[in-house]
């Protein structure tokens, strides 16, 4: 509880440059877990398999606004380490966005308080998600690399102080198709997850 | 023998002593030469005067003739002086004759001194002289005239005058021609012959030899039927009537005219011929006449007429189409009576239709030799032929014969189909150590494949590799397709495709005559894949193993599979179909996209996988390909397509299959290459 409370203070005043959030992820059976990790105008994504079947530990999608770049680095349990900058602009995988609304019902969530909900709805999918604010946080300088998620297309035009706390897709026949939970925020990270590990091999 | 060892030199001739009652008798004197001489220390001393020798001197007086009556004869023993001379007086020697010395009748003819001489003084007389007297011992005939010879004349014509005391004179004579020569003679007055209408006769034994008509024709031989000579100058042998064209007539039924024979080197050594000499040339064996300015023929006219002599130092031969297909015929030409003239060559012949002939000089300036050279084909027919060899120059044309004689050859066909054919083997042919030639005739209806690309279609075999096999191919000659490469371990995922099989395979010479198919196996396509651990963006190292298999070769080549290994993604390669018509297989086709969901997000990759495809007749499998694409779909953030590492170095199709492998032996009919044509296709060589 001491920690709850913690954040509970820190809540009003997340206004610091850099900001770590701590979550999962849960699409189609699998889990991961997803922190991210914003520093002024970059940001990285970090995917860390359930299960690392392949040897992969760790996915990291680095995102640089200002050069708009997008680094992928992998960790793998060998120890080999591969990075590439993918040339190609990342494709959307949605044939329509749908516009998230806001509900007006709150929920208080352990971590982090009280979010607002907002909804959306496809022609296949429901979109619900319970969002939170971060006053430092800008994500409207990564619009380009957040393309397959409504939400989060929501997010990059019309909220980018706000980060979810929970966000859920379900199918039109009930099934849960995604999920995302933030588990913890922070300001104090390494910066090094921006970094390319040295012997990390560059794939061209 | 001692009788041959004496020579007799007269050297004094007797006198007469003339005078009231004249004595009865001839000096005689003579030099005595021993021809057998004396045996010298160190000296070969032949022909020296016999000299302080005792000897006997035998004399005739024959009447008539030399071998004529005998009317005195007496010997004298006396001896040589140091000089060899001794002296002696006819008719005051010992007499032997039953008449004596006075009594011989000088005046009834001709009488001859026969002279005789022991060298040893005994008996064994030889012979030295047998002469006829003249007109000294006549005046032993004045003895016995009524009026006394004041003096005797010896008169130019040879006559004897004898001058009397009264001052008659008579004339005696003459006598005729001396046998043993004439001196002082005038040929106004002194000749052989008639001085009336009558012929001159010579005879020997009494037989007539020649005759001098009264009118001057000459007549020699037996009634004058050897030689003729009339009054014109014109001369007949055997034939009394000579022609009025003719200076000379030979006439005979068994002997010919035999001119001067000499060697050209004689003839040429001749200085300043006459023109129109003529005379046998033995070195070319040729009648010749000298025209003034070269000998020629005496067919030939002028020194620019070409005229030569062809000779062929053999006039047959054999080919015997196993060793040697080949024979040079040489051709010697000789120009000697006009040398440098262009002589042309040509042939006349009825070989068979696939042997050829060439000169190696169809021309030829001068004396030299030049060869036809015949070559033969396997498939032609054996037989004995004429080859009539002709060399023209100007209008000269010589021809000679040239015997070929062809042997034949083992025959073998092939009317249906048939499979991995061993010639030697199938046809219980001889094998090594026994060279043979052999024919094989493929019918339009045969057809050799094999089972195997491994495995040729037609092989020669165990034949002994001096052989010579010829092939008339009127069917196909197919060689199996290479079978498209297979899957294999990740080490060695992609296989090439294997080599097209030979169609026909040499162990010795062959000969080729393809009025129809031979094709060389296609070489299998090579097979594609991917098989080892690599790098992924997002999956990090991960092991893929995709690829297809390479199609077959023309004819009948396999498609290549997995191979047996378990392959993620595989796809077989096409089989390939057979005959003349056959179609390759294509190589194995793998793209369809292959998702990989990898916890949160999907892997996709987009094979593009293709395996070579088998090559038709003669022609090598291709290579595969492969590419692929690769790509992450990312929750939250889409899509990223992501690079591969480039894939290259399939390996390559099979080689076509020969058409026809040499192996080294020499093949005829075909030259070496590759070829794409409708009858031959694929490599031949080694």
């Amino acid at each position: 509880m001491k920690i709850i409370y913690t954040l509970f203070f820190l809540l009003p005043t997340l206004s610091f440059a850099q900001t770590a959030i701590q979550g999962s992820l849960w699409e189609n059976g699998n889990s991961s877990v997803c922190n991210w990790y914003f520093a002024d105008d970059r940001a990285c994504m970090e995917l860390i398999p359930e299960k690392n079947e392949n040897g992969t530990t760790a996915i990291r999608f680095i995102f640089n606004a200002r050069n708009s770049t997008l680094t992928v680095v992998t960790e793998n349990t060998n120890g080999s380490n591969f990075f590439v900058t993918p040339t190609d602009s990342i494709k959307s995988n949605l044939k329509h966005v749908p516009k998230f609304q806001q509900t007006g019902t709150t929920k208080e969530f352990e971590q982090i308080g009280l979010c607002t909900k907002y909804q959306a709805k496809s022609h296949q999918n429901e979109f619900m998600a319970f969002l939170f604010e971060i006053p430092a946080l800008d994500l409207s300088q990564f619009k380009d690399f957040f393309k397959s998620d409504p939400l989060f297309i929501f997010l990059t035009n019309e909220k980018p102080n706000y980060f979810p706390a929970q966000s859920i897709i379900v199918k039109a026949n009930g099934e849960l198709q995604f999920s995302y939970q933030t588990t913890s925020v922070s300001t104090n990270f390494m910066f090094s997850v921006f970094d390319i590990p040295s012997e990390a091999v560059e794939i061209k | 023998m001692q009788r041959s060892l004496l020579f007799f030199l007269l050297v004094a001739l007797s006198s007469i002593a003339i005078g009231q009652a004249p004595p009865q008798g001839i000096n005689y004197q003579a030099v005595l030469y021993d021809l057998e001489g004396s045996e010298l220390p160190g000296v070969d001393a032949s022909n020296i005067v016999l000299a302080n020798k005792e000897i006997k001197v035998r004399f005739s007086v024959l009447s008539g003739s030399e071998n004529g009556v005998q009317v005195y004869q007496e010997d004298h023993l006396t001896s040589t002086d140091a000089f060899g001379l001794f002296a002696l007086v006819i008719g005051q020697g010992n007499q032997l004759s039953s008449g004596s010395f006075d009594q011989i009748d000088w005046g009834s003819g001709l009488h001859f001194l026969k002279v005789e001489v022991d060298k040893d003084a005994g008996n064994n007389f030889f012979t030295m002289s047998n002469q006829q007297f003249w007109s000294v011992p006549y005046s032993l005939y004045a003895e016995y005239a009524g009026n006394g010879i004041e003096s005797v004349t010896e008169n130019i014509d040879g006559s004897v005058t004898f001058t009397f005391f009264d001052g008659n004179e008579t004339i005696v004579g003459p006598f005729g021609w001396s046998l043993t020569g004439n001196q002082g003679t005038n040929d106004s007055l002194n000749y052989l012959g008639t001085k009336d209408l009558q012929d001159l006769v010579i005879k020997t034994n009494d037989t007539e030899r020649m005759r001098i008509k009264d009118n001057g024709e000459i007549m020699v031989g037996l009634n004058g039927q050897r030689l003729f000579i009339n009054q014109l100058g014109q001369m007949g042998l055997n034939s009394p009537i000579i022609d009025p064209t003719a200076a000379l007539e030979i006439k005979s039924s068994n002997r010919g005219f035999l001119p001067p024979r000499m060697s050209r080197t004689q003839r040429d050594n001749i200085t300043f011929p006459a023109t129109g000499l003529v005379l046998f040339n033995t070195t070319d064996s040729v009648l010749e006449y000298f025209n003034g300015q070269c000998w020629l023929p005496t067919y030939a006219q002028s020194c620019e007429d070409c005229f030569f002599d062809m000779d062929l130092p053999l006039i047959s031969g054999t080919i015997d189409r196993i060793l040697t297909d080949t024979i040079a015929i040489e051709i010697q030409i000789d120009q000697a009576s006009s040398p440098g003239n262009l002589v042309s060559f040509f042939t006349l012949n009825n070989l068979p239709s696939n042997t050829t002939t060439y000169f190696t000089s169809d021309t030829l300036s001068g004396d030299g030799s030049t060869f036809l050279v015949v070559s033969t084909s396997i498939f032609d027919e054996p037989g004995l032929y004429p080859i009539a060899i002709q060399a023209v120059c100007g209008n000269s044309i010589q021809i000679e014969v040239f015997y070929l004689t062809i042997d034949s050859c083992y025959t073998v066909t092939i009317f249906n189909n048939v499979s991995q054919y061993n010639l030697q083997s199938l046809n219980n042919l001889p094998g090594p150590g026994t060279p043979i030639c052999v024919v094989v005739d493929v019918t339009s209806t045969g057809t050799v494949n094999s089972p195997s690309a491994t495995i040729p279609s037609f092989n020669s075999g165990n034949l002994d590799n001096q052989s010579h096999v010829g092939v008339r191919n009127y069917g196909a000659i197919l060689g199996h397709g290479g079978d498209g490469g297979l899957g294999g371990s990740l080490a060695t995922f992609g296989n090439e495709g294997q080599d097209g099989g030979t169609a026909i395979n040499m162990t010795c010479k062959t000969s080729v005559l393809n009025y129809g198919f031979i094709f060389g196996g296609g070489g299998g396509g090579g097979s594609v894949g991917f098989g080892q651990t690599f790098s992924i963006p997002v999956i990090g190292n991960w092991t893929l193993a995709i690829g297809a298999g390479g199609g077959g070769g023309c004819s009948l080549g396999l498609g290549g599979g997995s191979g047996g290994s378990v392959i993620g993604f595989w796809e077989n390669g096409e089989n390939a179909t057979g005959g003349l018509a056959a179609i390759p297989g294509d190589g194995g086709v793998l793209n369809v996209p292959i998702n990989i969901p990898l916890g949160p997000v999907t892997l996709t990759l987009t094979p593009d996988v293709e395996g070579g495809d088998g090559g038709s007749y003669g022609f090598p499998g291709e290579s595969g390909d492969l590419t692929i694409g690769a790509s992450v779909t990312v929750p939250i953030i889409g899509t990223i397509n992501l690079p591969i590492p480039s894939i290259t170095g399939f390996p390559p199709g099979g080689e076509p299959g020969f058409a026809i492998k040499k192996n080294n032996f020499p093949l005829i009919g075909i030259p070496t290459g590759y070829f794409q044509s409708n009858n031959l296709r694929g490599t031949v060589n080694n």
